[in-house]
């Protein structure tokens, strides 16, 4: 009986041990969805709808603000004829009309605008400074297809350390005169814009009146309450509109300063900064609140594009802050410290790349109007919300990528907004620090699971590998006969074919170019660097750091042989040369600080061409992928009158780099919407943006991106400005000169050439992120003169070898 | 008791009693837990590795034994097979070896060995990222060592680019697994039963040859418990090895678990599953080797 005791208790113990045992595991099981799915019969509703509102032709609007009548108000520049415009809309945006204050025009003929706002009564507020513009946005001649101009000015020598695309607004300004000469100049420095003398005006129909005068750049006027903001960046000036009088220089907390914008309800000032949002005394910029906003936006799979900081407004009511990025807008309550999505931006127009949030207004009747800046043009948009509307769309596709890749964002942007009933939704693998490594083996996972995204954009990507597994979906039948038939570059469309089938769609891809005198144009290396030698400077341009990886898609393709073994002469070879234009450099390697502020920039050849317009180096070399990006340096050989240069194709062969590449997985249950969705990607709609990721390979695309977006003759309509400073042995920068090079689009028929050997491009380079990664992490430790060319390559050849034989 | 007789040197050899066995089913249900986990997360896992091992990469098409023909003819796996294999008989005996001296140094020292042991075990409370980043401040090219080398006007070292690198490794493994298994070791020698000793002392019997006669023989059952827990903690050197060299280190520290890192990585299911399958395969054929041996030695005594 005893023993029969025993046992049960035992088996007790057992059977309480294994419960306890699978509490502790308990399975991660689905429950069972008890809500519908998006577009079954109960779904969720309920969305803002998004409506461009549509504006008087070639406004571009600058600032806006709907007054205390419900009137919205709009500074606009007429990019028709370079004037101004004061937009009205008294029906909550439906309708604009344009008027013209009858003392602007004549105001802005001597006068340069700094800012704009709009006080509740519908007047302009503006901040305006005495016009005196940077000599060097002087206009000039058009460029020869093989240009022959005079060098460089060789007093010009400090060097550039930065380009930006950005059009100098430049308003107001003489138009440009076609004769005279193209040059490089610079405008001073930046320690001028501080000294400038801002006079504030208020103004309606009838006259304005000045207000006050403000020192410094005024980069934005906010206006609420009664007074007015004029932001410096560092400080705030606090003027009350009413009499004009300067209530006092408030300094916001360092976190806060150049805030995209700031808000007054006549108490206080608020301003948001990324995540944090904070509130301080409006007369003595004293800290009153401060606010984590991490909530909705800490999911986010997006990243804040440009160092966007949100745009901020009011809630209607006063109870509440709006807040908007390429995320969508949300809706911030301080007193419970909750966030709210009131927009998705992958829904709407925000999430695109190519949008940037300027300002949004919450209108009186609850709409929410964004303003966002799209390229060349401003845009307003108008969300109202719809009670029956789905909340969220029918059909789901997944997007794969390893990075961010502002192609594939405007790709889905604009497929979402002609499909609103499908939702793309993009998972970036290196997102919070991941590693290449660690998110293409969560890749693997998911797609041995038979878990895989849909779409896989296979940039950086092991696509080969992929290939041979039967990873990726034959797209062949997708685009055979539109390859055929001329719609896009076949030379660059087959990049990815094997036995007959299309695994793979580049939607755009990137070219090595390289500036140098005409007679002799290097068309390898070993030319590259006797033409290096032969200068007095013996530059390159390419600090040492970066010379592998400035030249390493021209090169890999050397470097391995076709069964896929490693070419150990070759490499030997061209790291020798390598080795040689990094001894010749004079300034070494870029410090760290340095290379914080180029490296974006580091390979294109509108980087290097700056340099060597400087006289820094013998010639430019870099890659290129786009027409913006080809006319800068365009511009530059233009600038160049008396020896003959030329900007090059035939350099490394005929290689190209396949970007934007794009894949179905062969295993996605959604294959027709993928394949849909790809050839919309790589179609016109999308490679009609320059995102300066790559030429389009789609043709028409490729000859619309080739059109001078700016008419002929509309030279000084654009220029790019470069800030550049030194930094000495101390780590200390000197201070910053800001450069302006007018841009001259090229000519039609250097245009025709670079096509006809577009056309002949035959090698794609590899695009394999492990390879790329291990050949500049181990040879730059030569390049910096730390080992020798032996040491480097016995390291390297051994983990090559290992690499290209697994 | 039986009195035990020490005869011509050879060391008595006790059998242990036998277990007595259960007589009835309960001792499953206290096994089924650990049964039911070994089963879902090893034996099926590795049974659909084994499948895998005949199909294609994505699982498609049967490839028969294509598979590990490709496997061995590729030069990585010899590579990774070779560095791995060079690892482990450089390792696992220099490893027992050492921790054997330590032990029985310890052990004769009984006042000191519990701070020792203590202090010897702290290589194994200390995460691996701290290791690895104090390898890399010692080995680094511009690391510690070699500033002292260039200090001294001696030439800087490429440790972790050349073949000292597997040293470096060696070094690491035998620095963090030296406390463990002296410890073990320490636990076998406390299982002699001292009364041996005192009747081979009282037969003249010098040190030496009482660790030999002794000492030694009775460890024998604890040798393979260490030994297969050196085994496996040298498979674990990996994480320190990754860590520091990255995917592709120097070819003498490159390790099967980077090969498989990388196939997976690449999606090379097809490779992975048969070189899993043929190491699983060479692992066990070299535990039951040694447990035959071990079996033998038992015997033999």
């Amino acid at each position: 009986m005893k023993q029969r005791t025993k046992q049960t208790i035992l088996v007790m113990l057992a059977a309480v041990m294994l419960m306890l045992a699978a509490c502790g595991q308990a399975p991660q099981t689905q429950q069972p969805d008890a809500s519908p799915s998006p577009g079954e019969p109960g779904a969720a509703t309920g969305r803002y709808i998004e409506e461009k509102l549509s504006l008087p032709d070639g406004m571009v609007p600058r600032s806006v603000y709907q007054a205390k009548d419900g009137t919205i108000y709009a500074y606009a520049m007429n990019m028709v004829d370079y004037g101004v415009a004061i937009l009205t809309s008294t029906d909550g945006g439906d309708s604009f009309e344009q008027a013209m204050h009858p003392w602007l025009q004549e105001l802005l003929s001597k006068n340069t605008v700094d800012s704009v706002a709009f006080d509740e009564n519908g007047a302009l507020l503006m901040a305006i400074v005495p016009m005196d513009l940077p000599q060097g946005t002087s206009p000039g001649t058009s460029g020869e297809p093989t240009p022959s101009t005079e060098p460089a000015n060789e007093d010009n020598s400090t060097p550039a350390e930065g380009e930006g695309d950005a059009p100098a607004e430049g308003e107001g300004g003489d138009a440009p005169a076609e004769d005279e000469a193209p040059q490089l100049s610079f405008s001073g420095n930046m320690g001028s814009l501080q000294e400038r003398s801002n006079t504030i005006i208020r103004g309606d129909k009838n006259g304005y009146t000045e207000l006050s005068t403000v020192n410094g750049y005024i980069y934005s006027l906010s206006y609420g309450a009664g007074y007015l903001l004029c932001c410096t960046g560092e400080s705030i000036t606090v003027l009350e509109v009413a009499t004009g009088k300067t209530l006092g220089e408030v300094t916001p907390p360092t976190e806060f300063q150049y805030a995209n914008n700031y808000i007054t309800d006549g108490q206080t000032i608020a301003a948001k900064a990324g995540e944090r949002m904070a509130t301080f005394d409006l007369f003595t910029g004293d800290l009153i609140n401060e606010y984590d906003q991490k909530a909705d936006e800490s999911d986010s799979i997006y990243v804040s594009f440009g160092g966007n900081d949100a745009a901020f407004t009011l809630q209607n009511d006063g109870s509440a802050y709006l807040h908007g990025d390429n995320t969508g807008v949300f809706r911030f309550v301080p007193e419970t410290g909750v966030t709210e999505q009131l927009i998705d931006g992958e829904l709407t127009s925000l999430g695109l790349p190519s949008c940037y949030l300027m300002s949004l207004l919450h209108l009186d009747n609850g709409n929410i109007l964004v303003q966002c800046s799209e390229g060349d043009s401003v845009n307003l948009y108008r969300y109202h919300f719809d009670p029956d509307a789905p909340r969220v769309p029918s059909q789901e596709l997944r997007a794969y990528a390893l990075e961010d890749n502002l192609t594939l964002r405007q790709a889905i942007g604009q497929y979402q907004l002609d499909h609103p009933d499908v939702r793309i939704k993009l998972e970036i693998g290196m997102s919070d620090g991941v590693s290449a490594a660690d998110a293409l083996r969560t890749l693997s996972n998911e797609l041995l699971a038979g878990r895989g995204p849909d779409v896989l954009l296979l940039d950086d990507m092991p696509a080969q590998s992929y290939i041979a597994k039967g990873v990726l979906k034959d797209l062949s039948a997708l685009f055979g006969s539109d390859i055929e038939n001329g719609s896009y570059l076949a030379n660059v469309a087959n990049a990815f074919a094997q036995d007959g089938k299309l695994y793979a769609f580049p939607a755009r891809f990137k070219l090595n170019m390289v500036l140098s005198p005409a007679a002799t144009a290097p068309q390898t290396l070993e030319e590259i660097l006797a033409l290096v030698s032969a200068n007095p400077k013996q530059a390159s341009g390419i600090d040492n750091h970066n010379l592998v990886r400035v030249f390493y898609n021209a090169l890999i393709n050397d470097w391995i042989n076709e069964n896929g073994s490693l070419n150990e002469e070759n490499l030997r070879r061209d790291l020798a040369m390598l080795g040689q234009l990094a001894q010749m450099n004079p300034d070494g390697a870029l410090s760290a600080e340095e290379m914080a502020y180029v490296n974006e920039y580091m390979e294109t050849l509108g980087y290097s061409a700056f340099n060597w317009a400087m006289g820094e180096s013998a010639l430019a070399f870099g890659n290129v992928g786009s027409f913006y990006s080809l006319s800068t340096p365009y511009s530059i050989l233009t600038s160049k009158t008396t020896e003959s240069f030329t900007l090059s194709l035939d350099v490394f062969g005929s290689s190209f780099l396949p970007t934007c590449v794009l894949g179905i997985n062969s295993a996605s249950t959604k294959q027709s919407l993928a394949e849909d969705f790809i050839v919309y990607a790589v179609g016109p709609v999308v490679a009609g943006y320059s995102l300066d990721e790559g030429f389009p390979v789609h043709k028409e695309a490729l000859q619309l991106s080739a059109a001078n977006p700016y008419g002929e003759g509309m030279h000084g309509a654009m220029a790019t400005s470069v800030v550049a400073a030194d930094v000495d042995d101390d780590g200390d920068v000197s201070e910053p000169e800001m450069f302006y090079l007018e841009i001259n689009w090229p000519k039609e028929e250097y245009i025709d050439a670079f096509m006809q050997k577009i056309e002949g491009l035959t090698s794609p380079s590899h695009m394999d992120l492990s390879l790329k990664t291990l050949i500049i992490d181990e040879t730059r430790p030569f390049l910096l003169g730390e080992k020798t060319l032996d040491e480097t390559l016995s390291a390297l050849n051994g983990k090559l070898n290992l690499l290209l034989s697994e | 008791m039986e009195q035990f007789k020490l005869s011509r040197g050879r060391a008595p050899y006790v059998r242990p009693a036998r277990a007595t066995r259960p007589r009835n089913g309960v001792s499953i249900l206290f096994l089924l837990p650990s049964l039911i986990g070994v089963g879902v997360f090893v034996l099926v896992p590795f049974a659909d590795v084994l499948r895998r091992s005949f199909f294609s990469a994505m699982g498609g098409n049967f490839a028969g034994l294509a598979n590990y023909a490709t496997v061995f003819q590729n030069q990585a796996f010899q590579i990774a097979i070779r560095s791995t294999a060079r690892f482990l008989v450089t390792c696992i005996p220099l490893l027992l070896a050492l921790s054997l001296v330590v032990a029985t140094i310890l052990y004769a020292l009984p006042t000191l060995s519990g701070f020792l042991k203590t202090s010897f075990l702290m290589p194994m409370a200390i995460p691996v990222a701290s290791i690895v980043f104090v390898w890399q401040a010692l080995f680094s090219g511009h690391g510690l060592v070699n500033g002292a080398l260039t200090g001294q006007g001696l030439a800087a070292q490429p440790f972790m680019d050349s073949g000292q690198a597997f040293w470096v490794l060696v070094g690491s493994y035998i620095w963090k697994n030296l406390g463990y298994d002296t410890v073990l070791w320490m636990a076998g020698l406390a299982s002699i039963s001292e009364s041996l000793y005192e009747a081979a002392r009282v037969d003249g019997a010098g040190p030496i040859r009482i660790f030999f006669r002794i000492t030694l023989p009775l460890l024998l059952p604890t040798l393979y418990t260490i030994l297969v827990l050196s085994l496996i903690n040298a498979f674990k050197v990996f994480r320190e090895a990754y860590l520091v060299a990255g995917e592709y280190p120097h070819e003498s520290i490159y390790q099967l678990q980077h090969l498989f890192n990388n196939w997976f990585r690449n999606l090379d299911m097809d490779k992975l599953a048969a070189a899993a399958v043929i190491v699983a395969l060479a692992i066990l054929g070299l535990i039951l080797l040694l447990r035959r041996a071990l079996d033998d030695g038992r015997d033999a005594l």
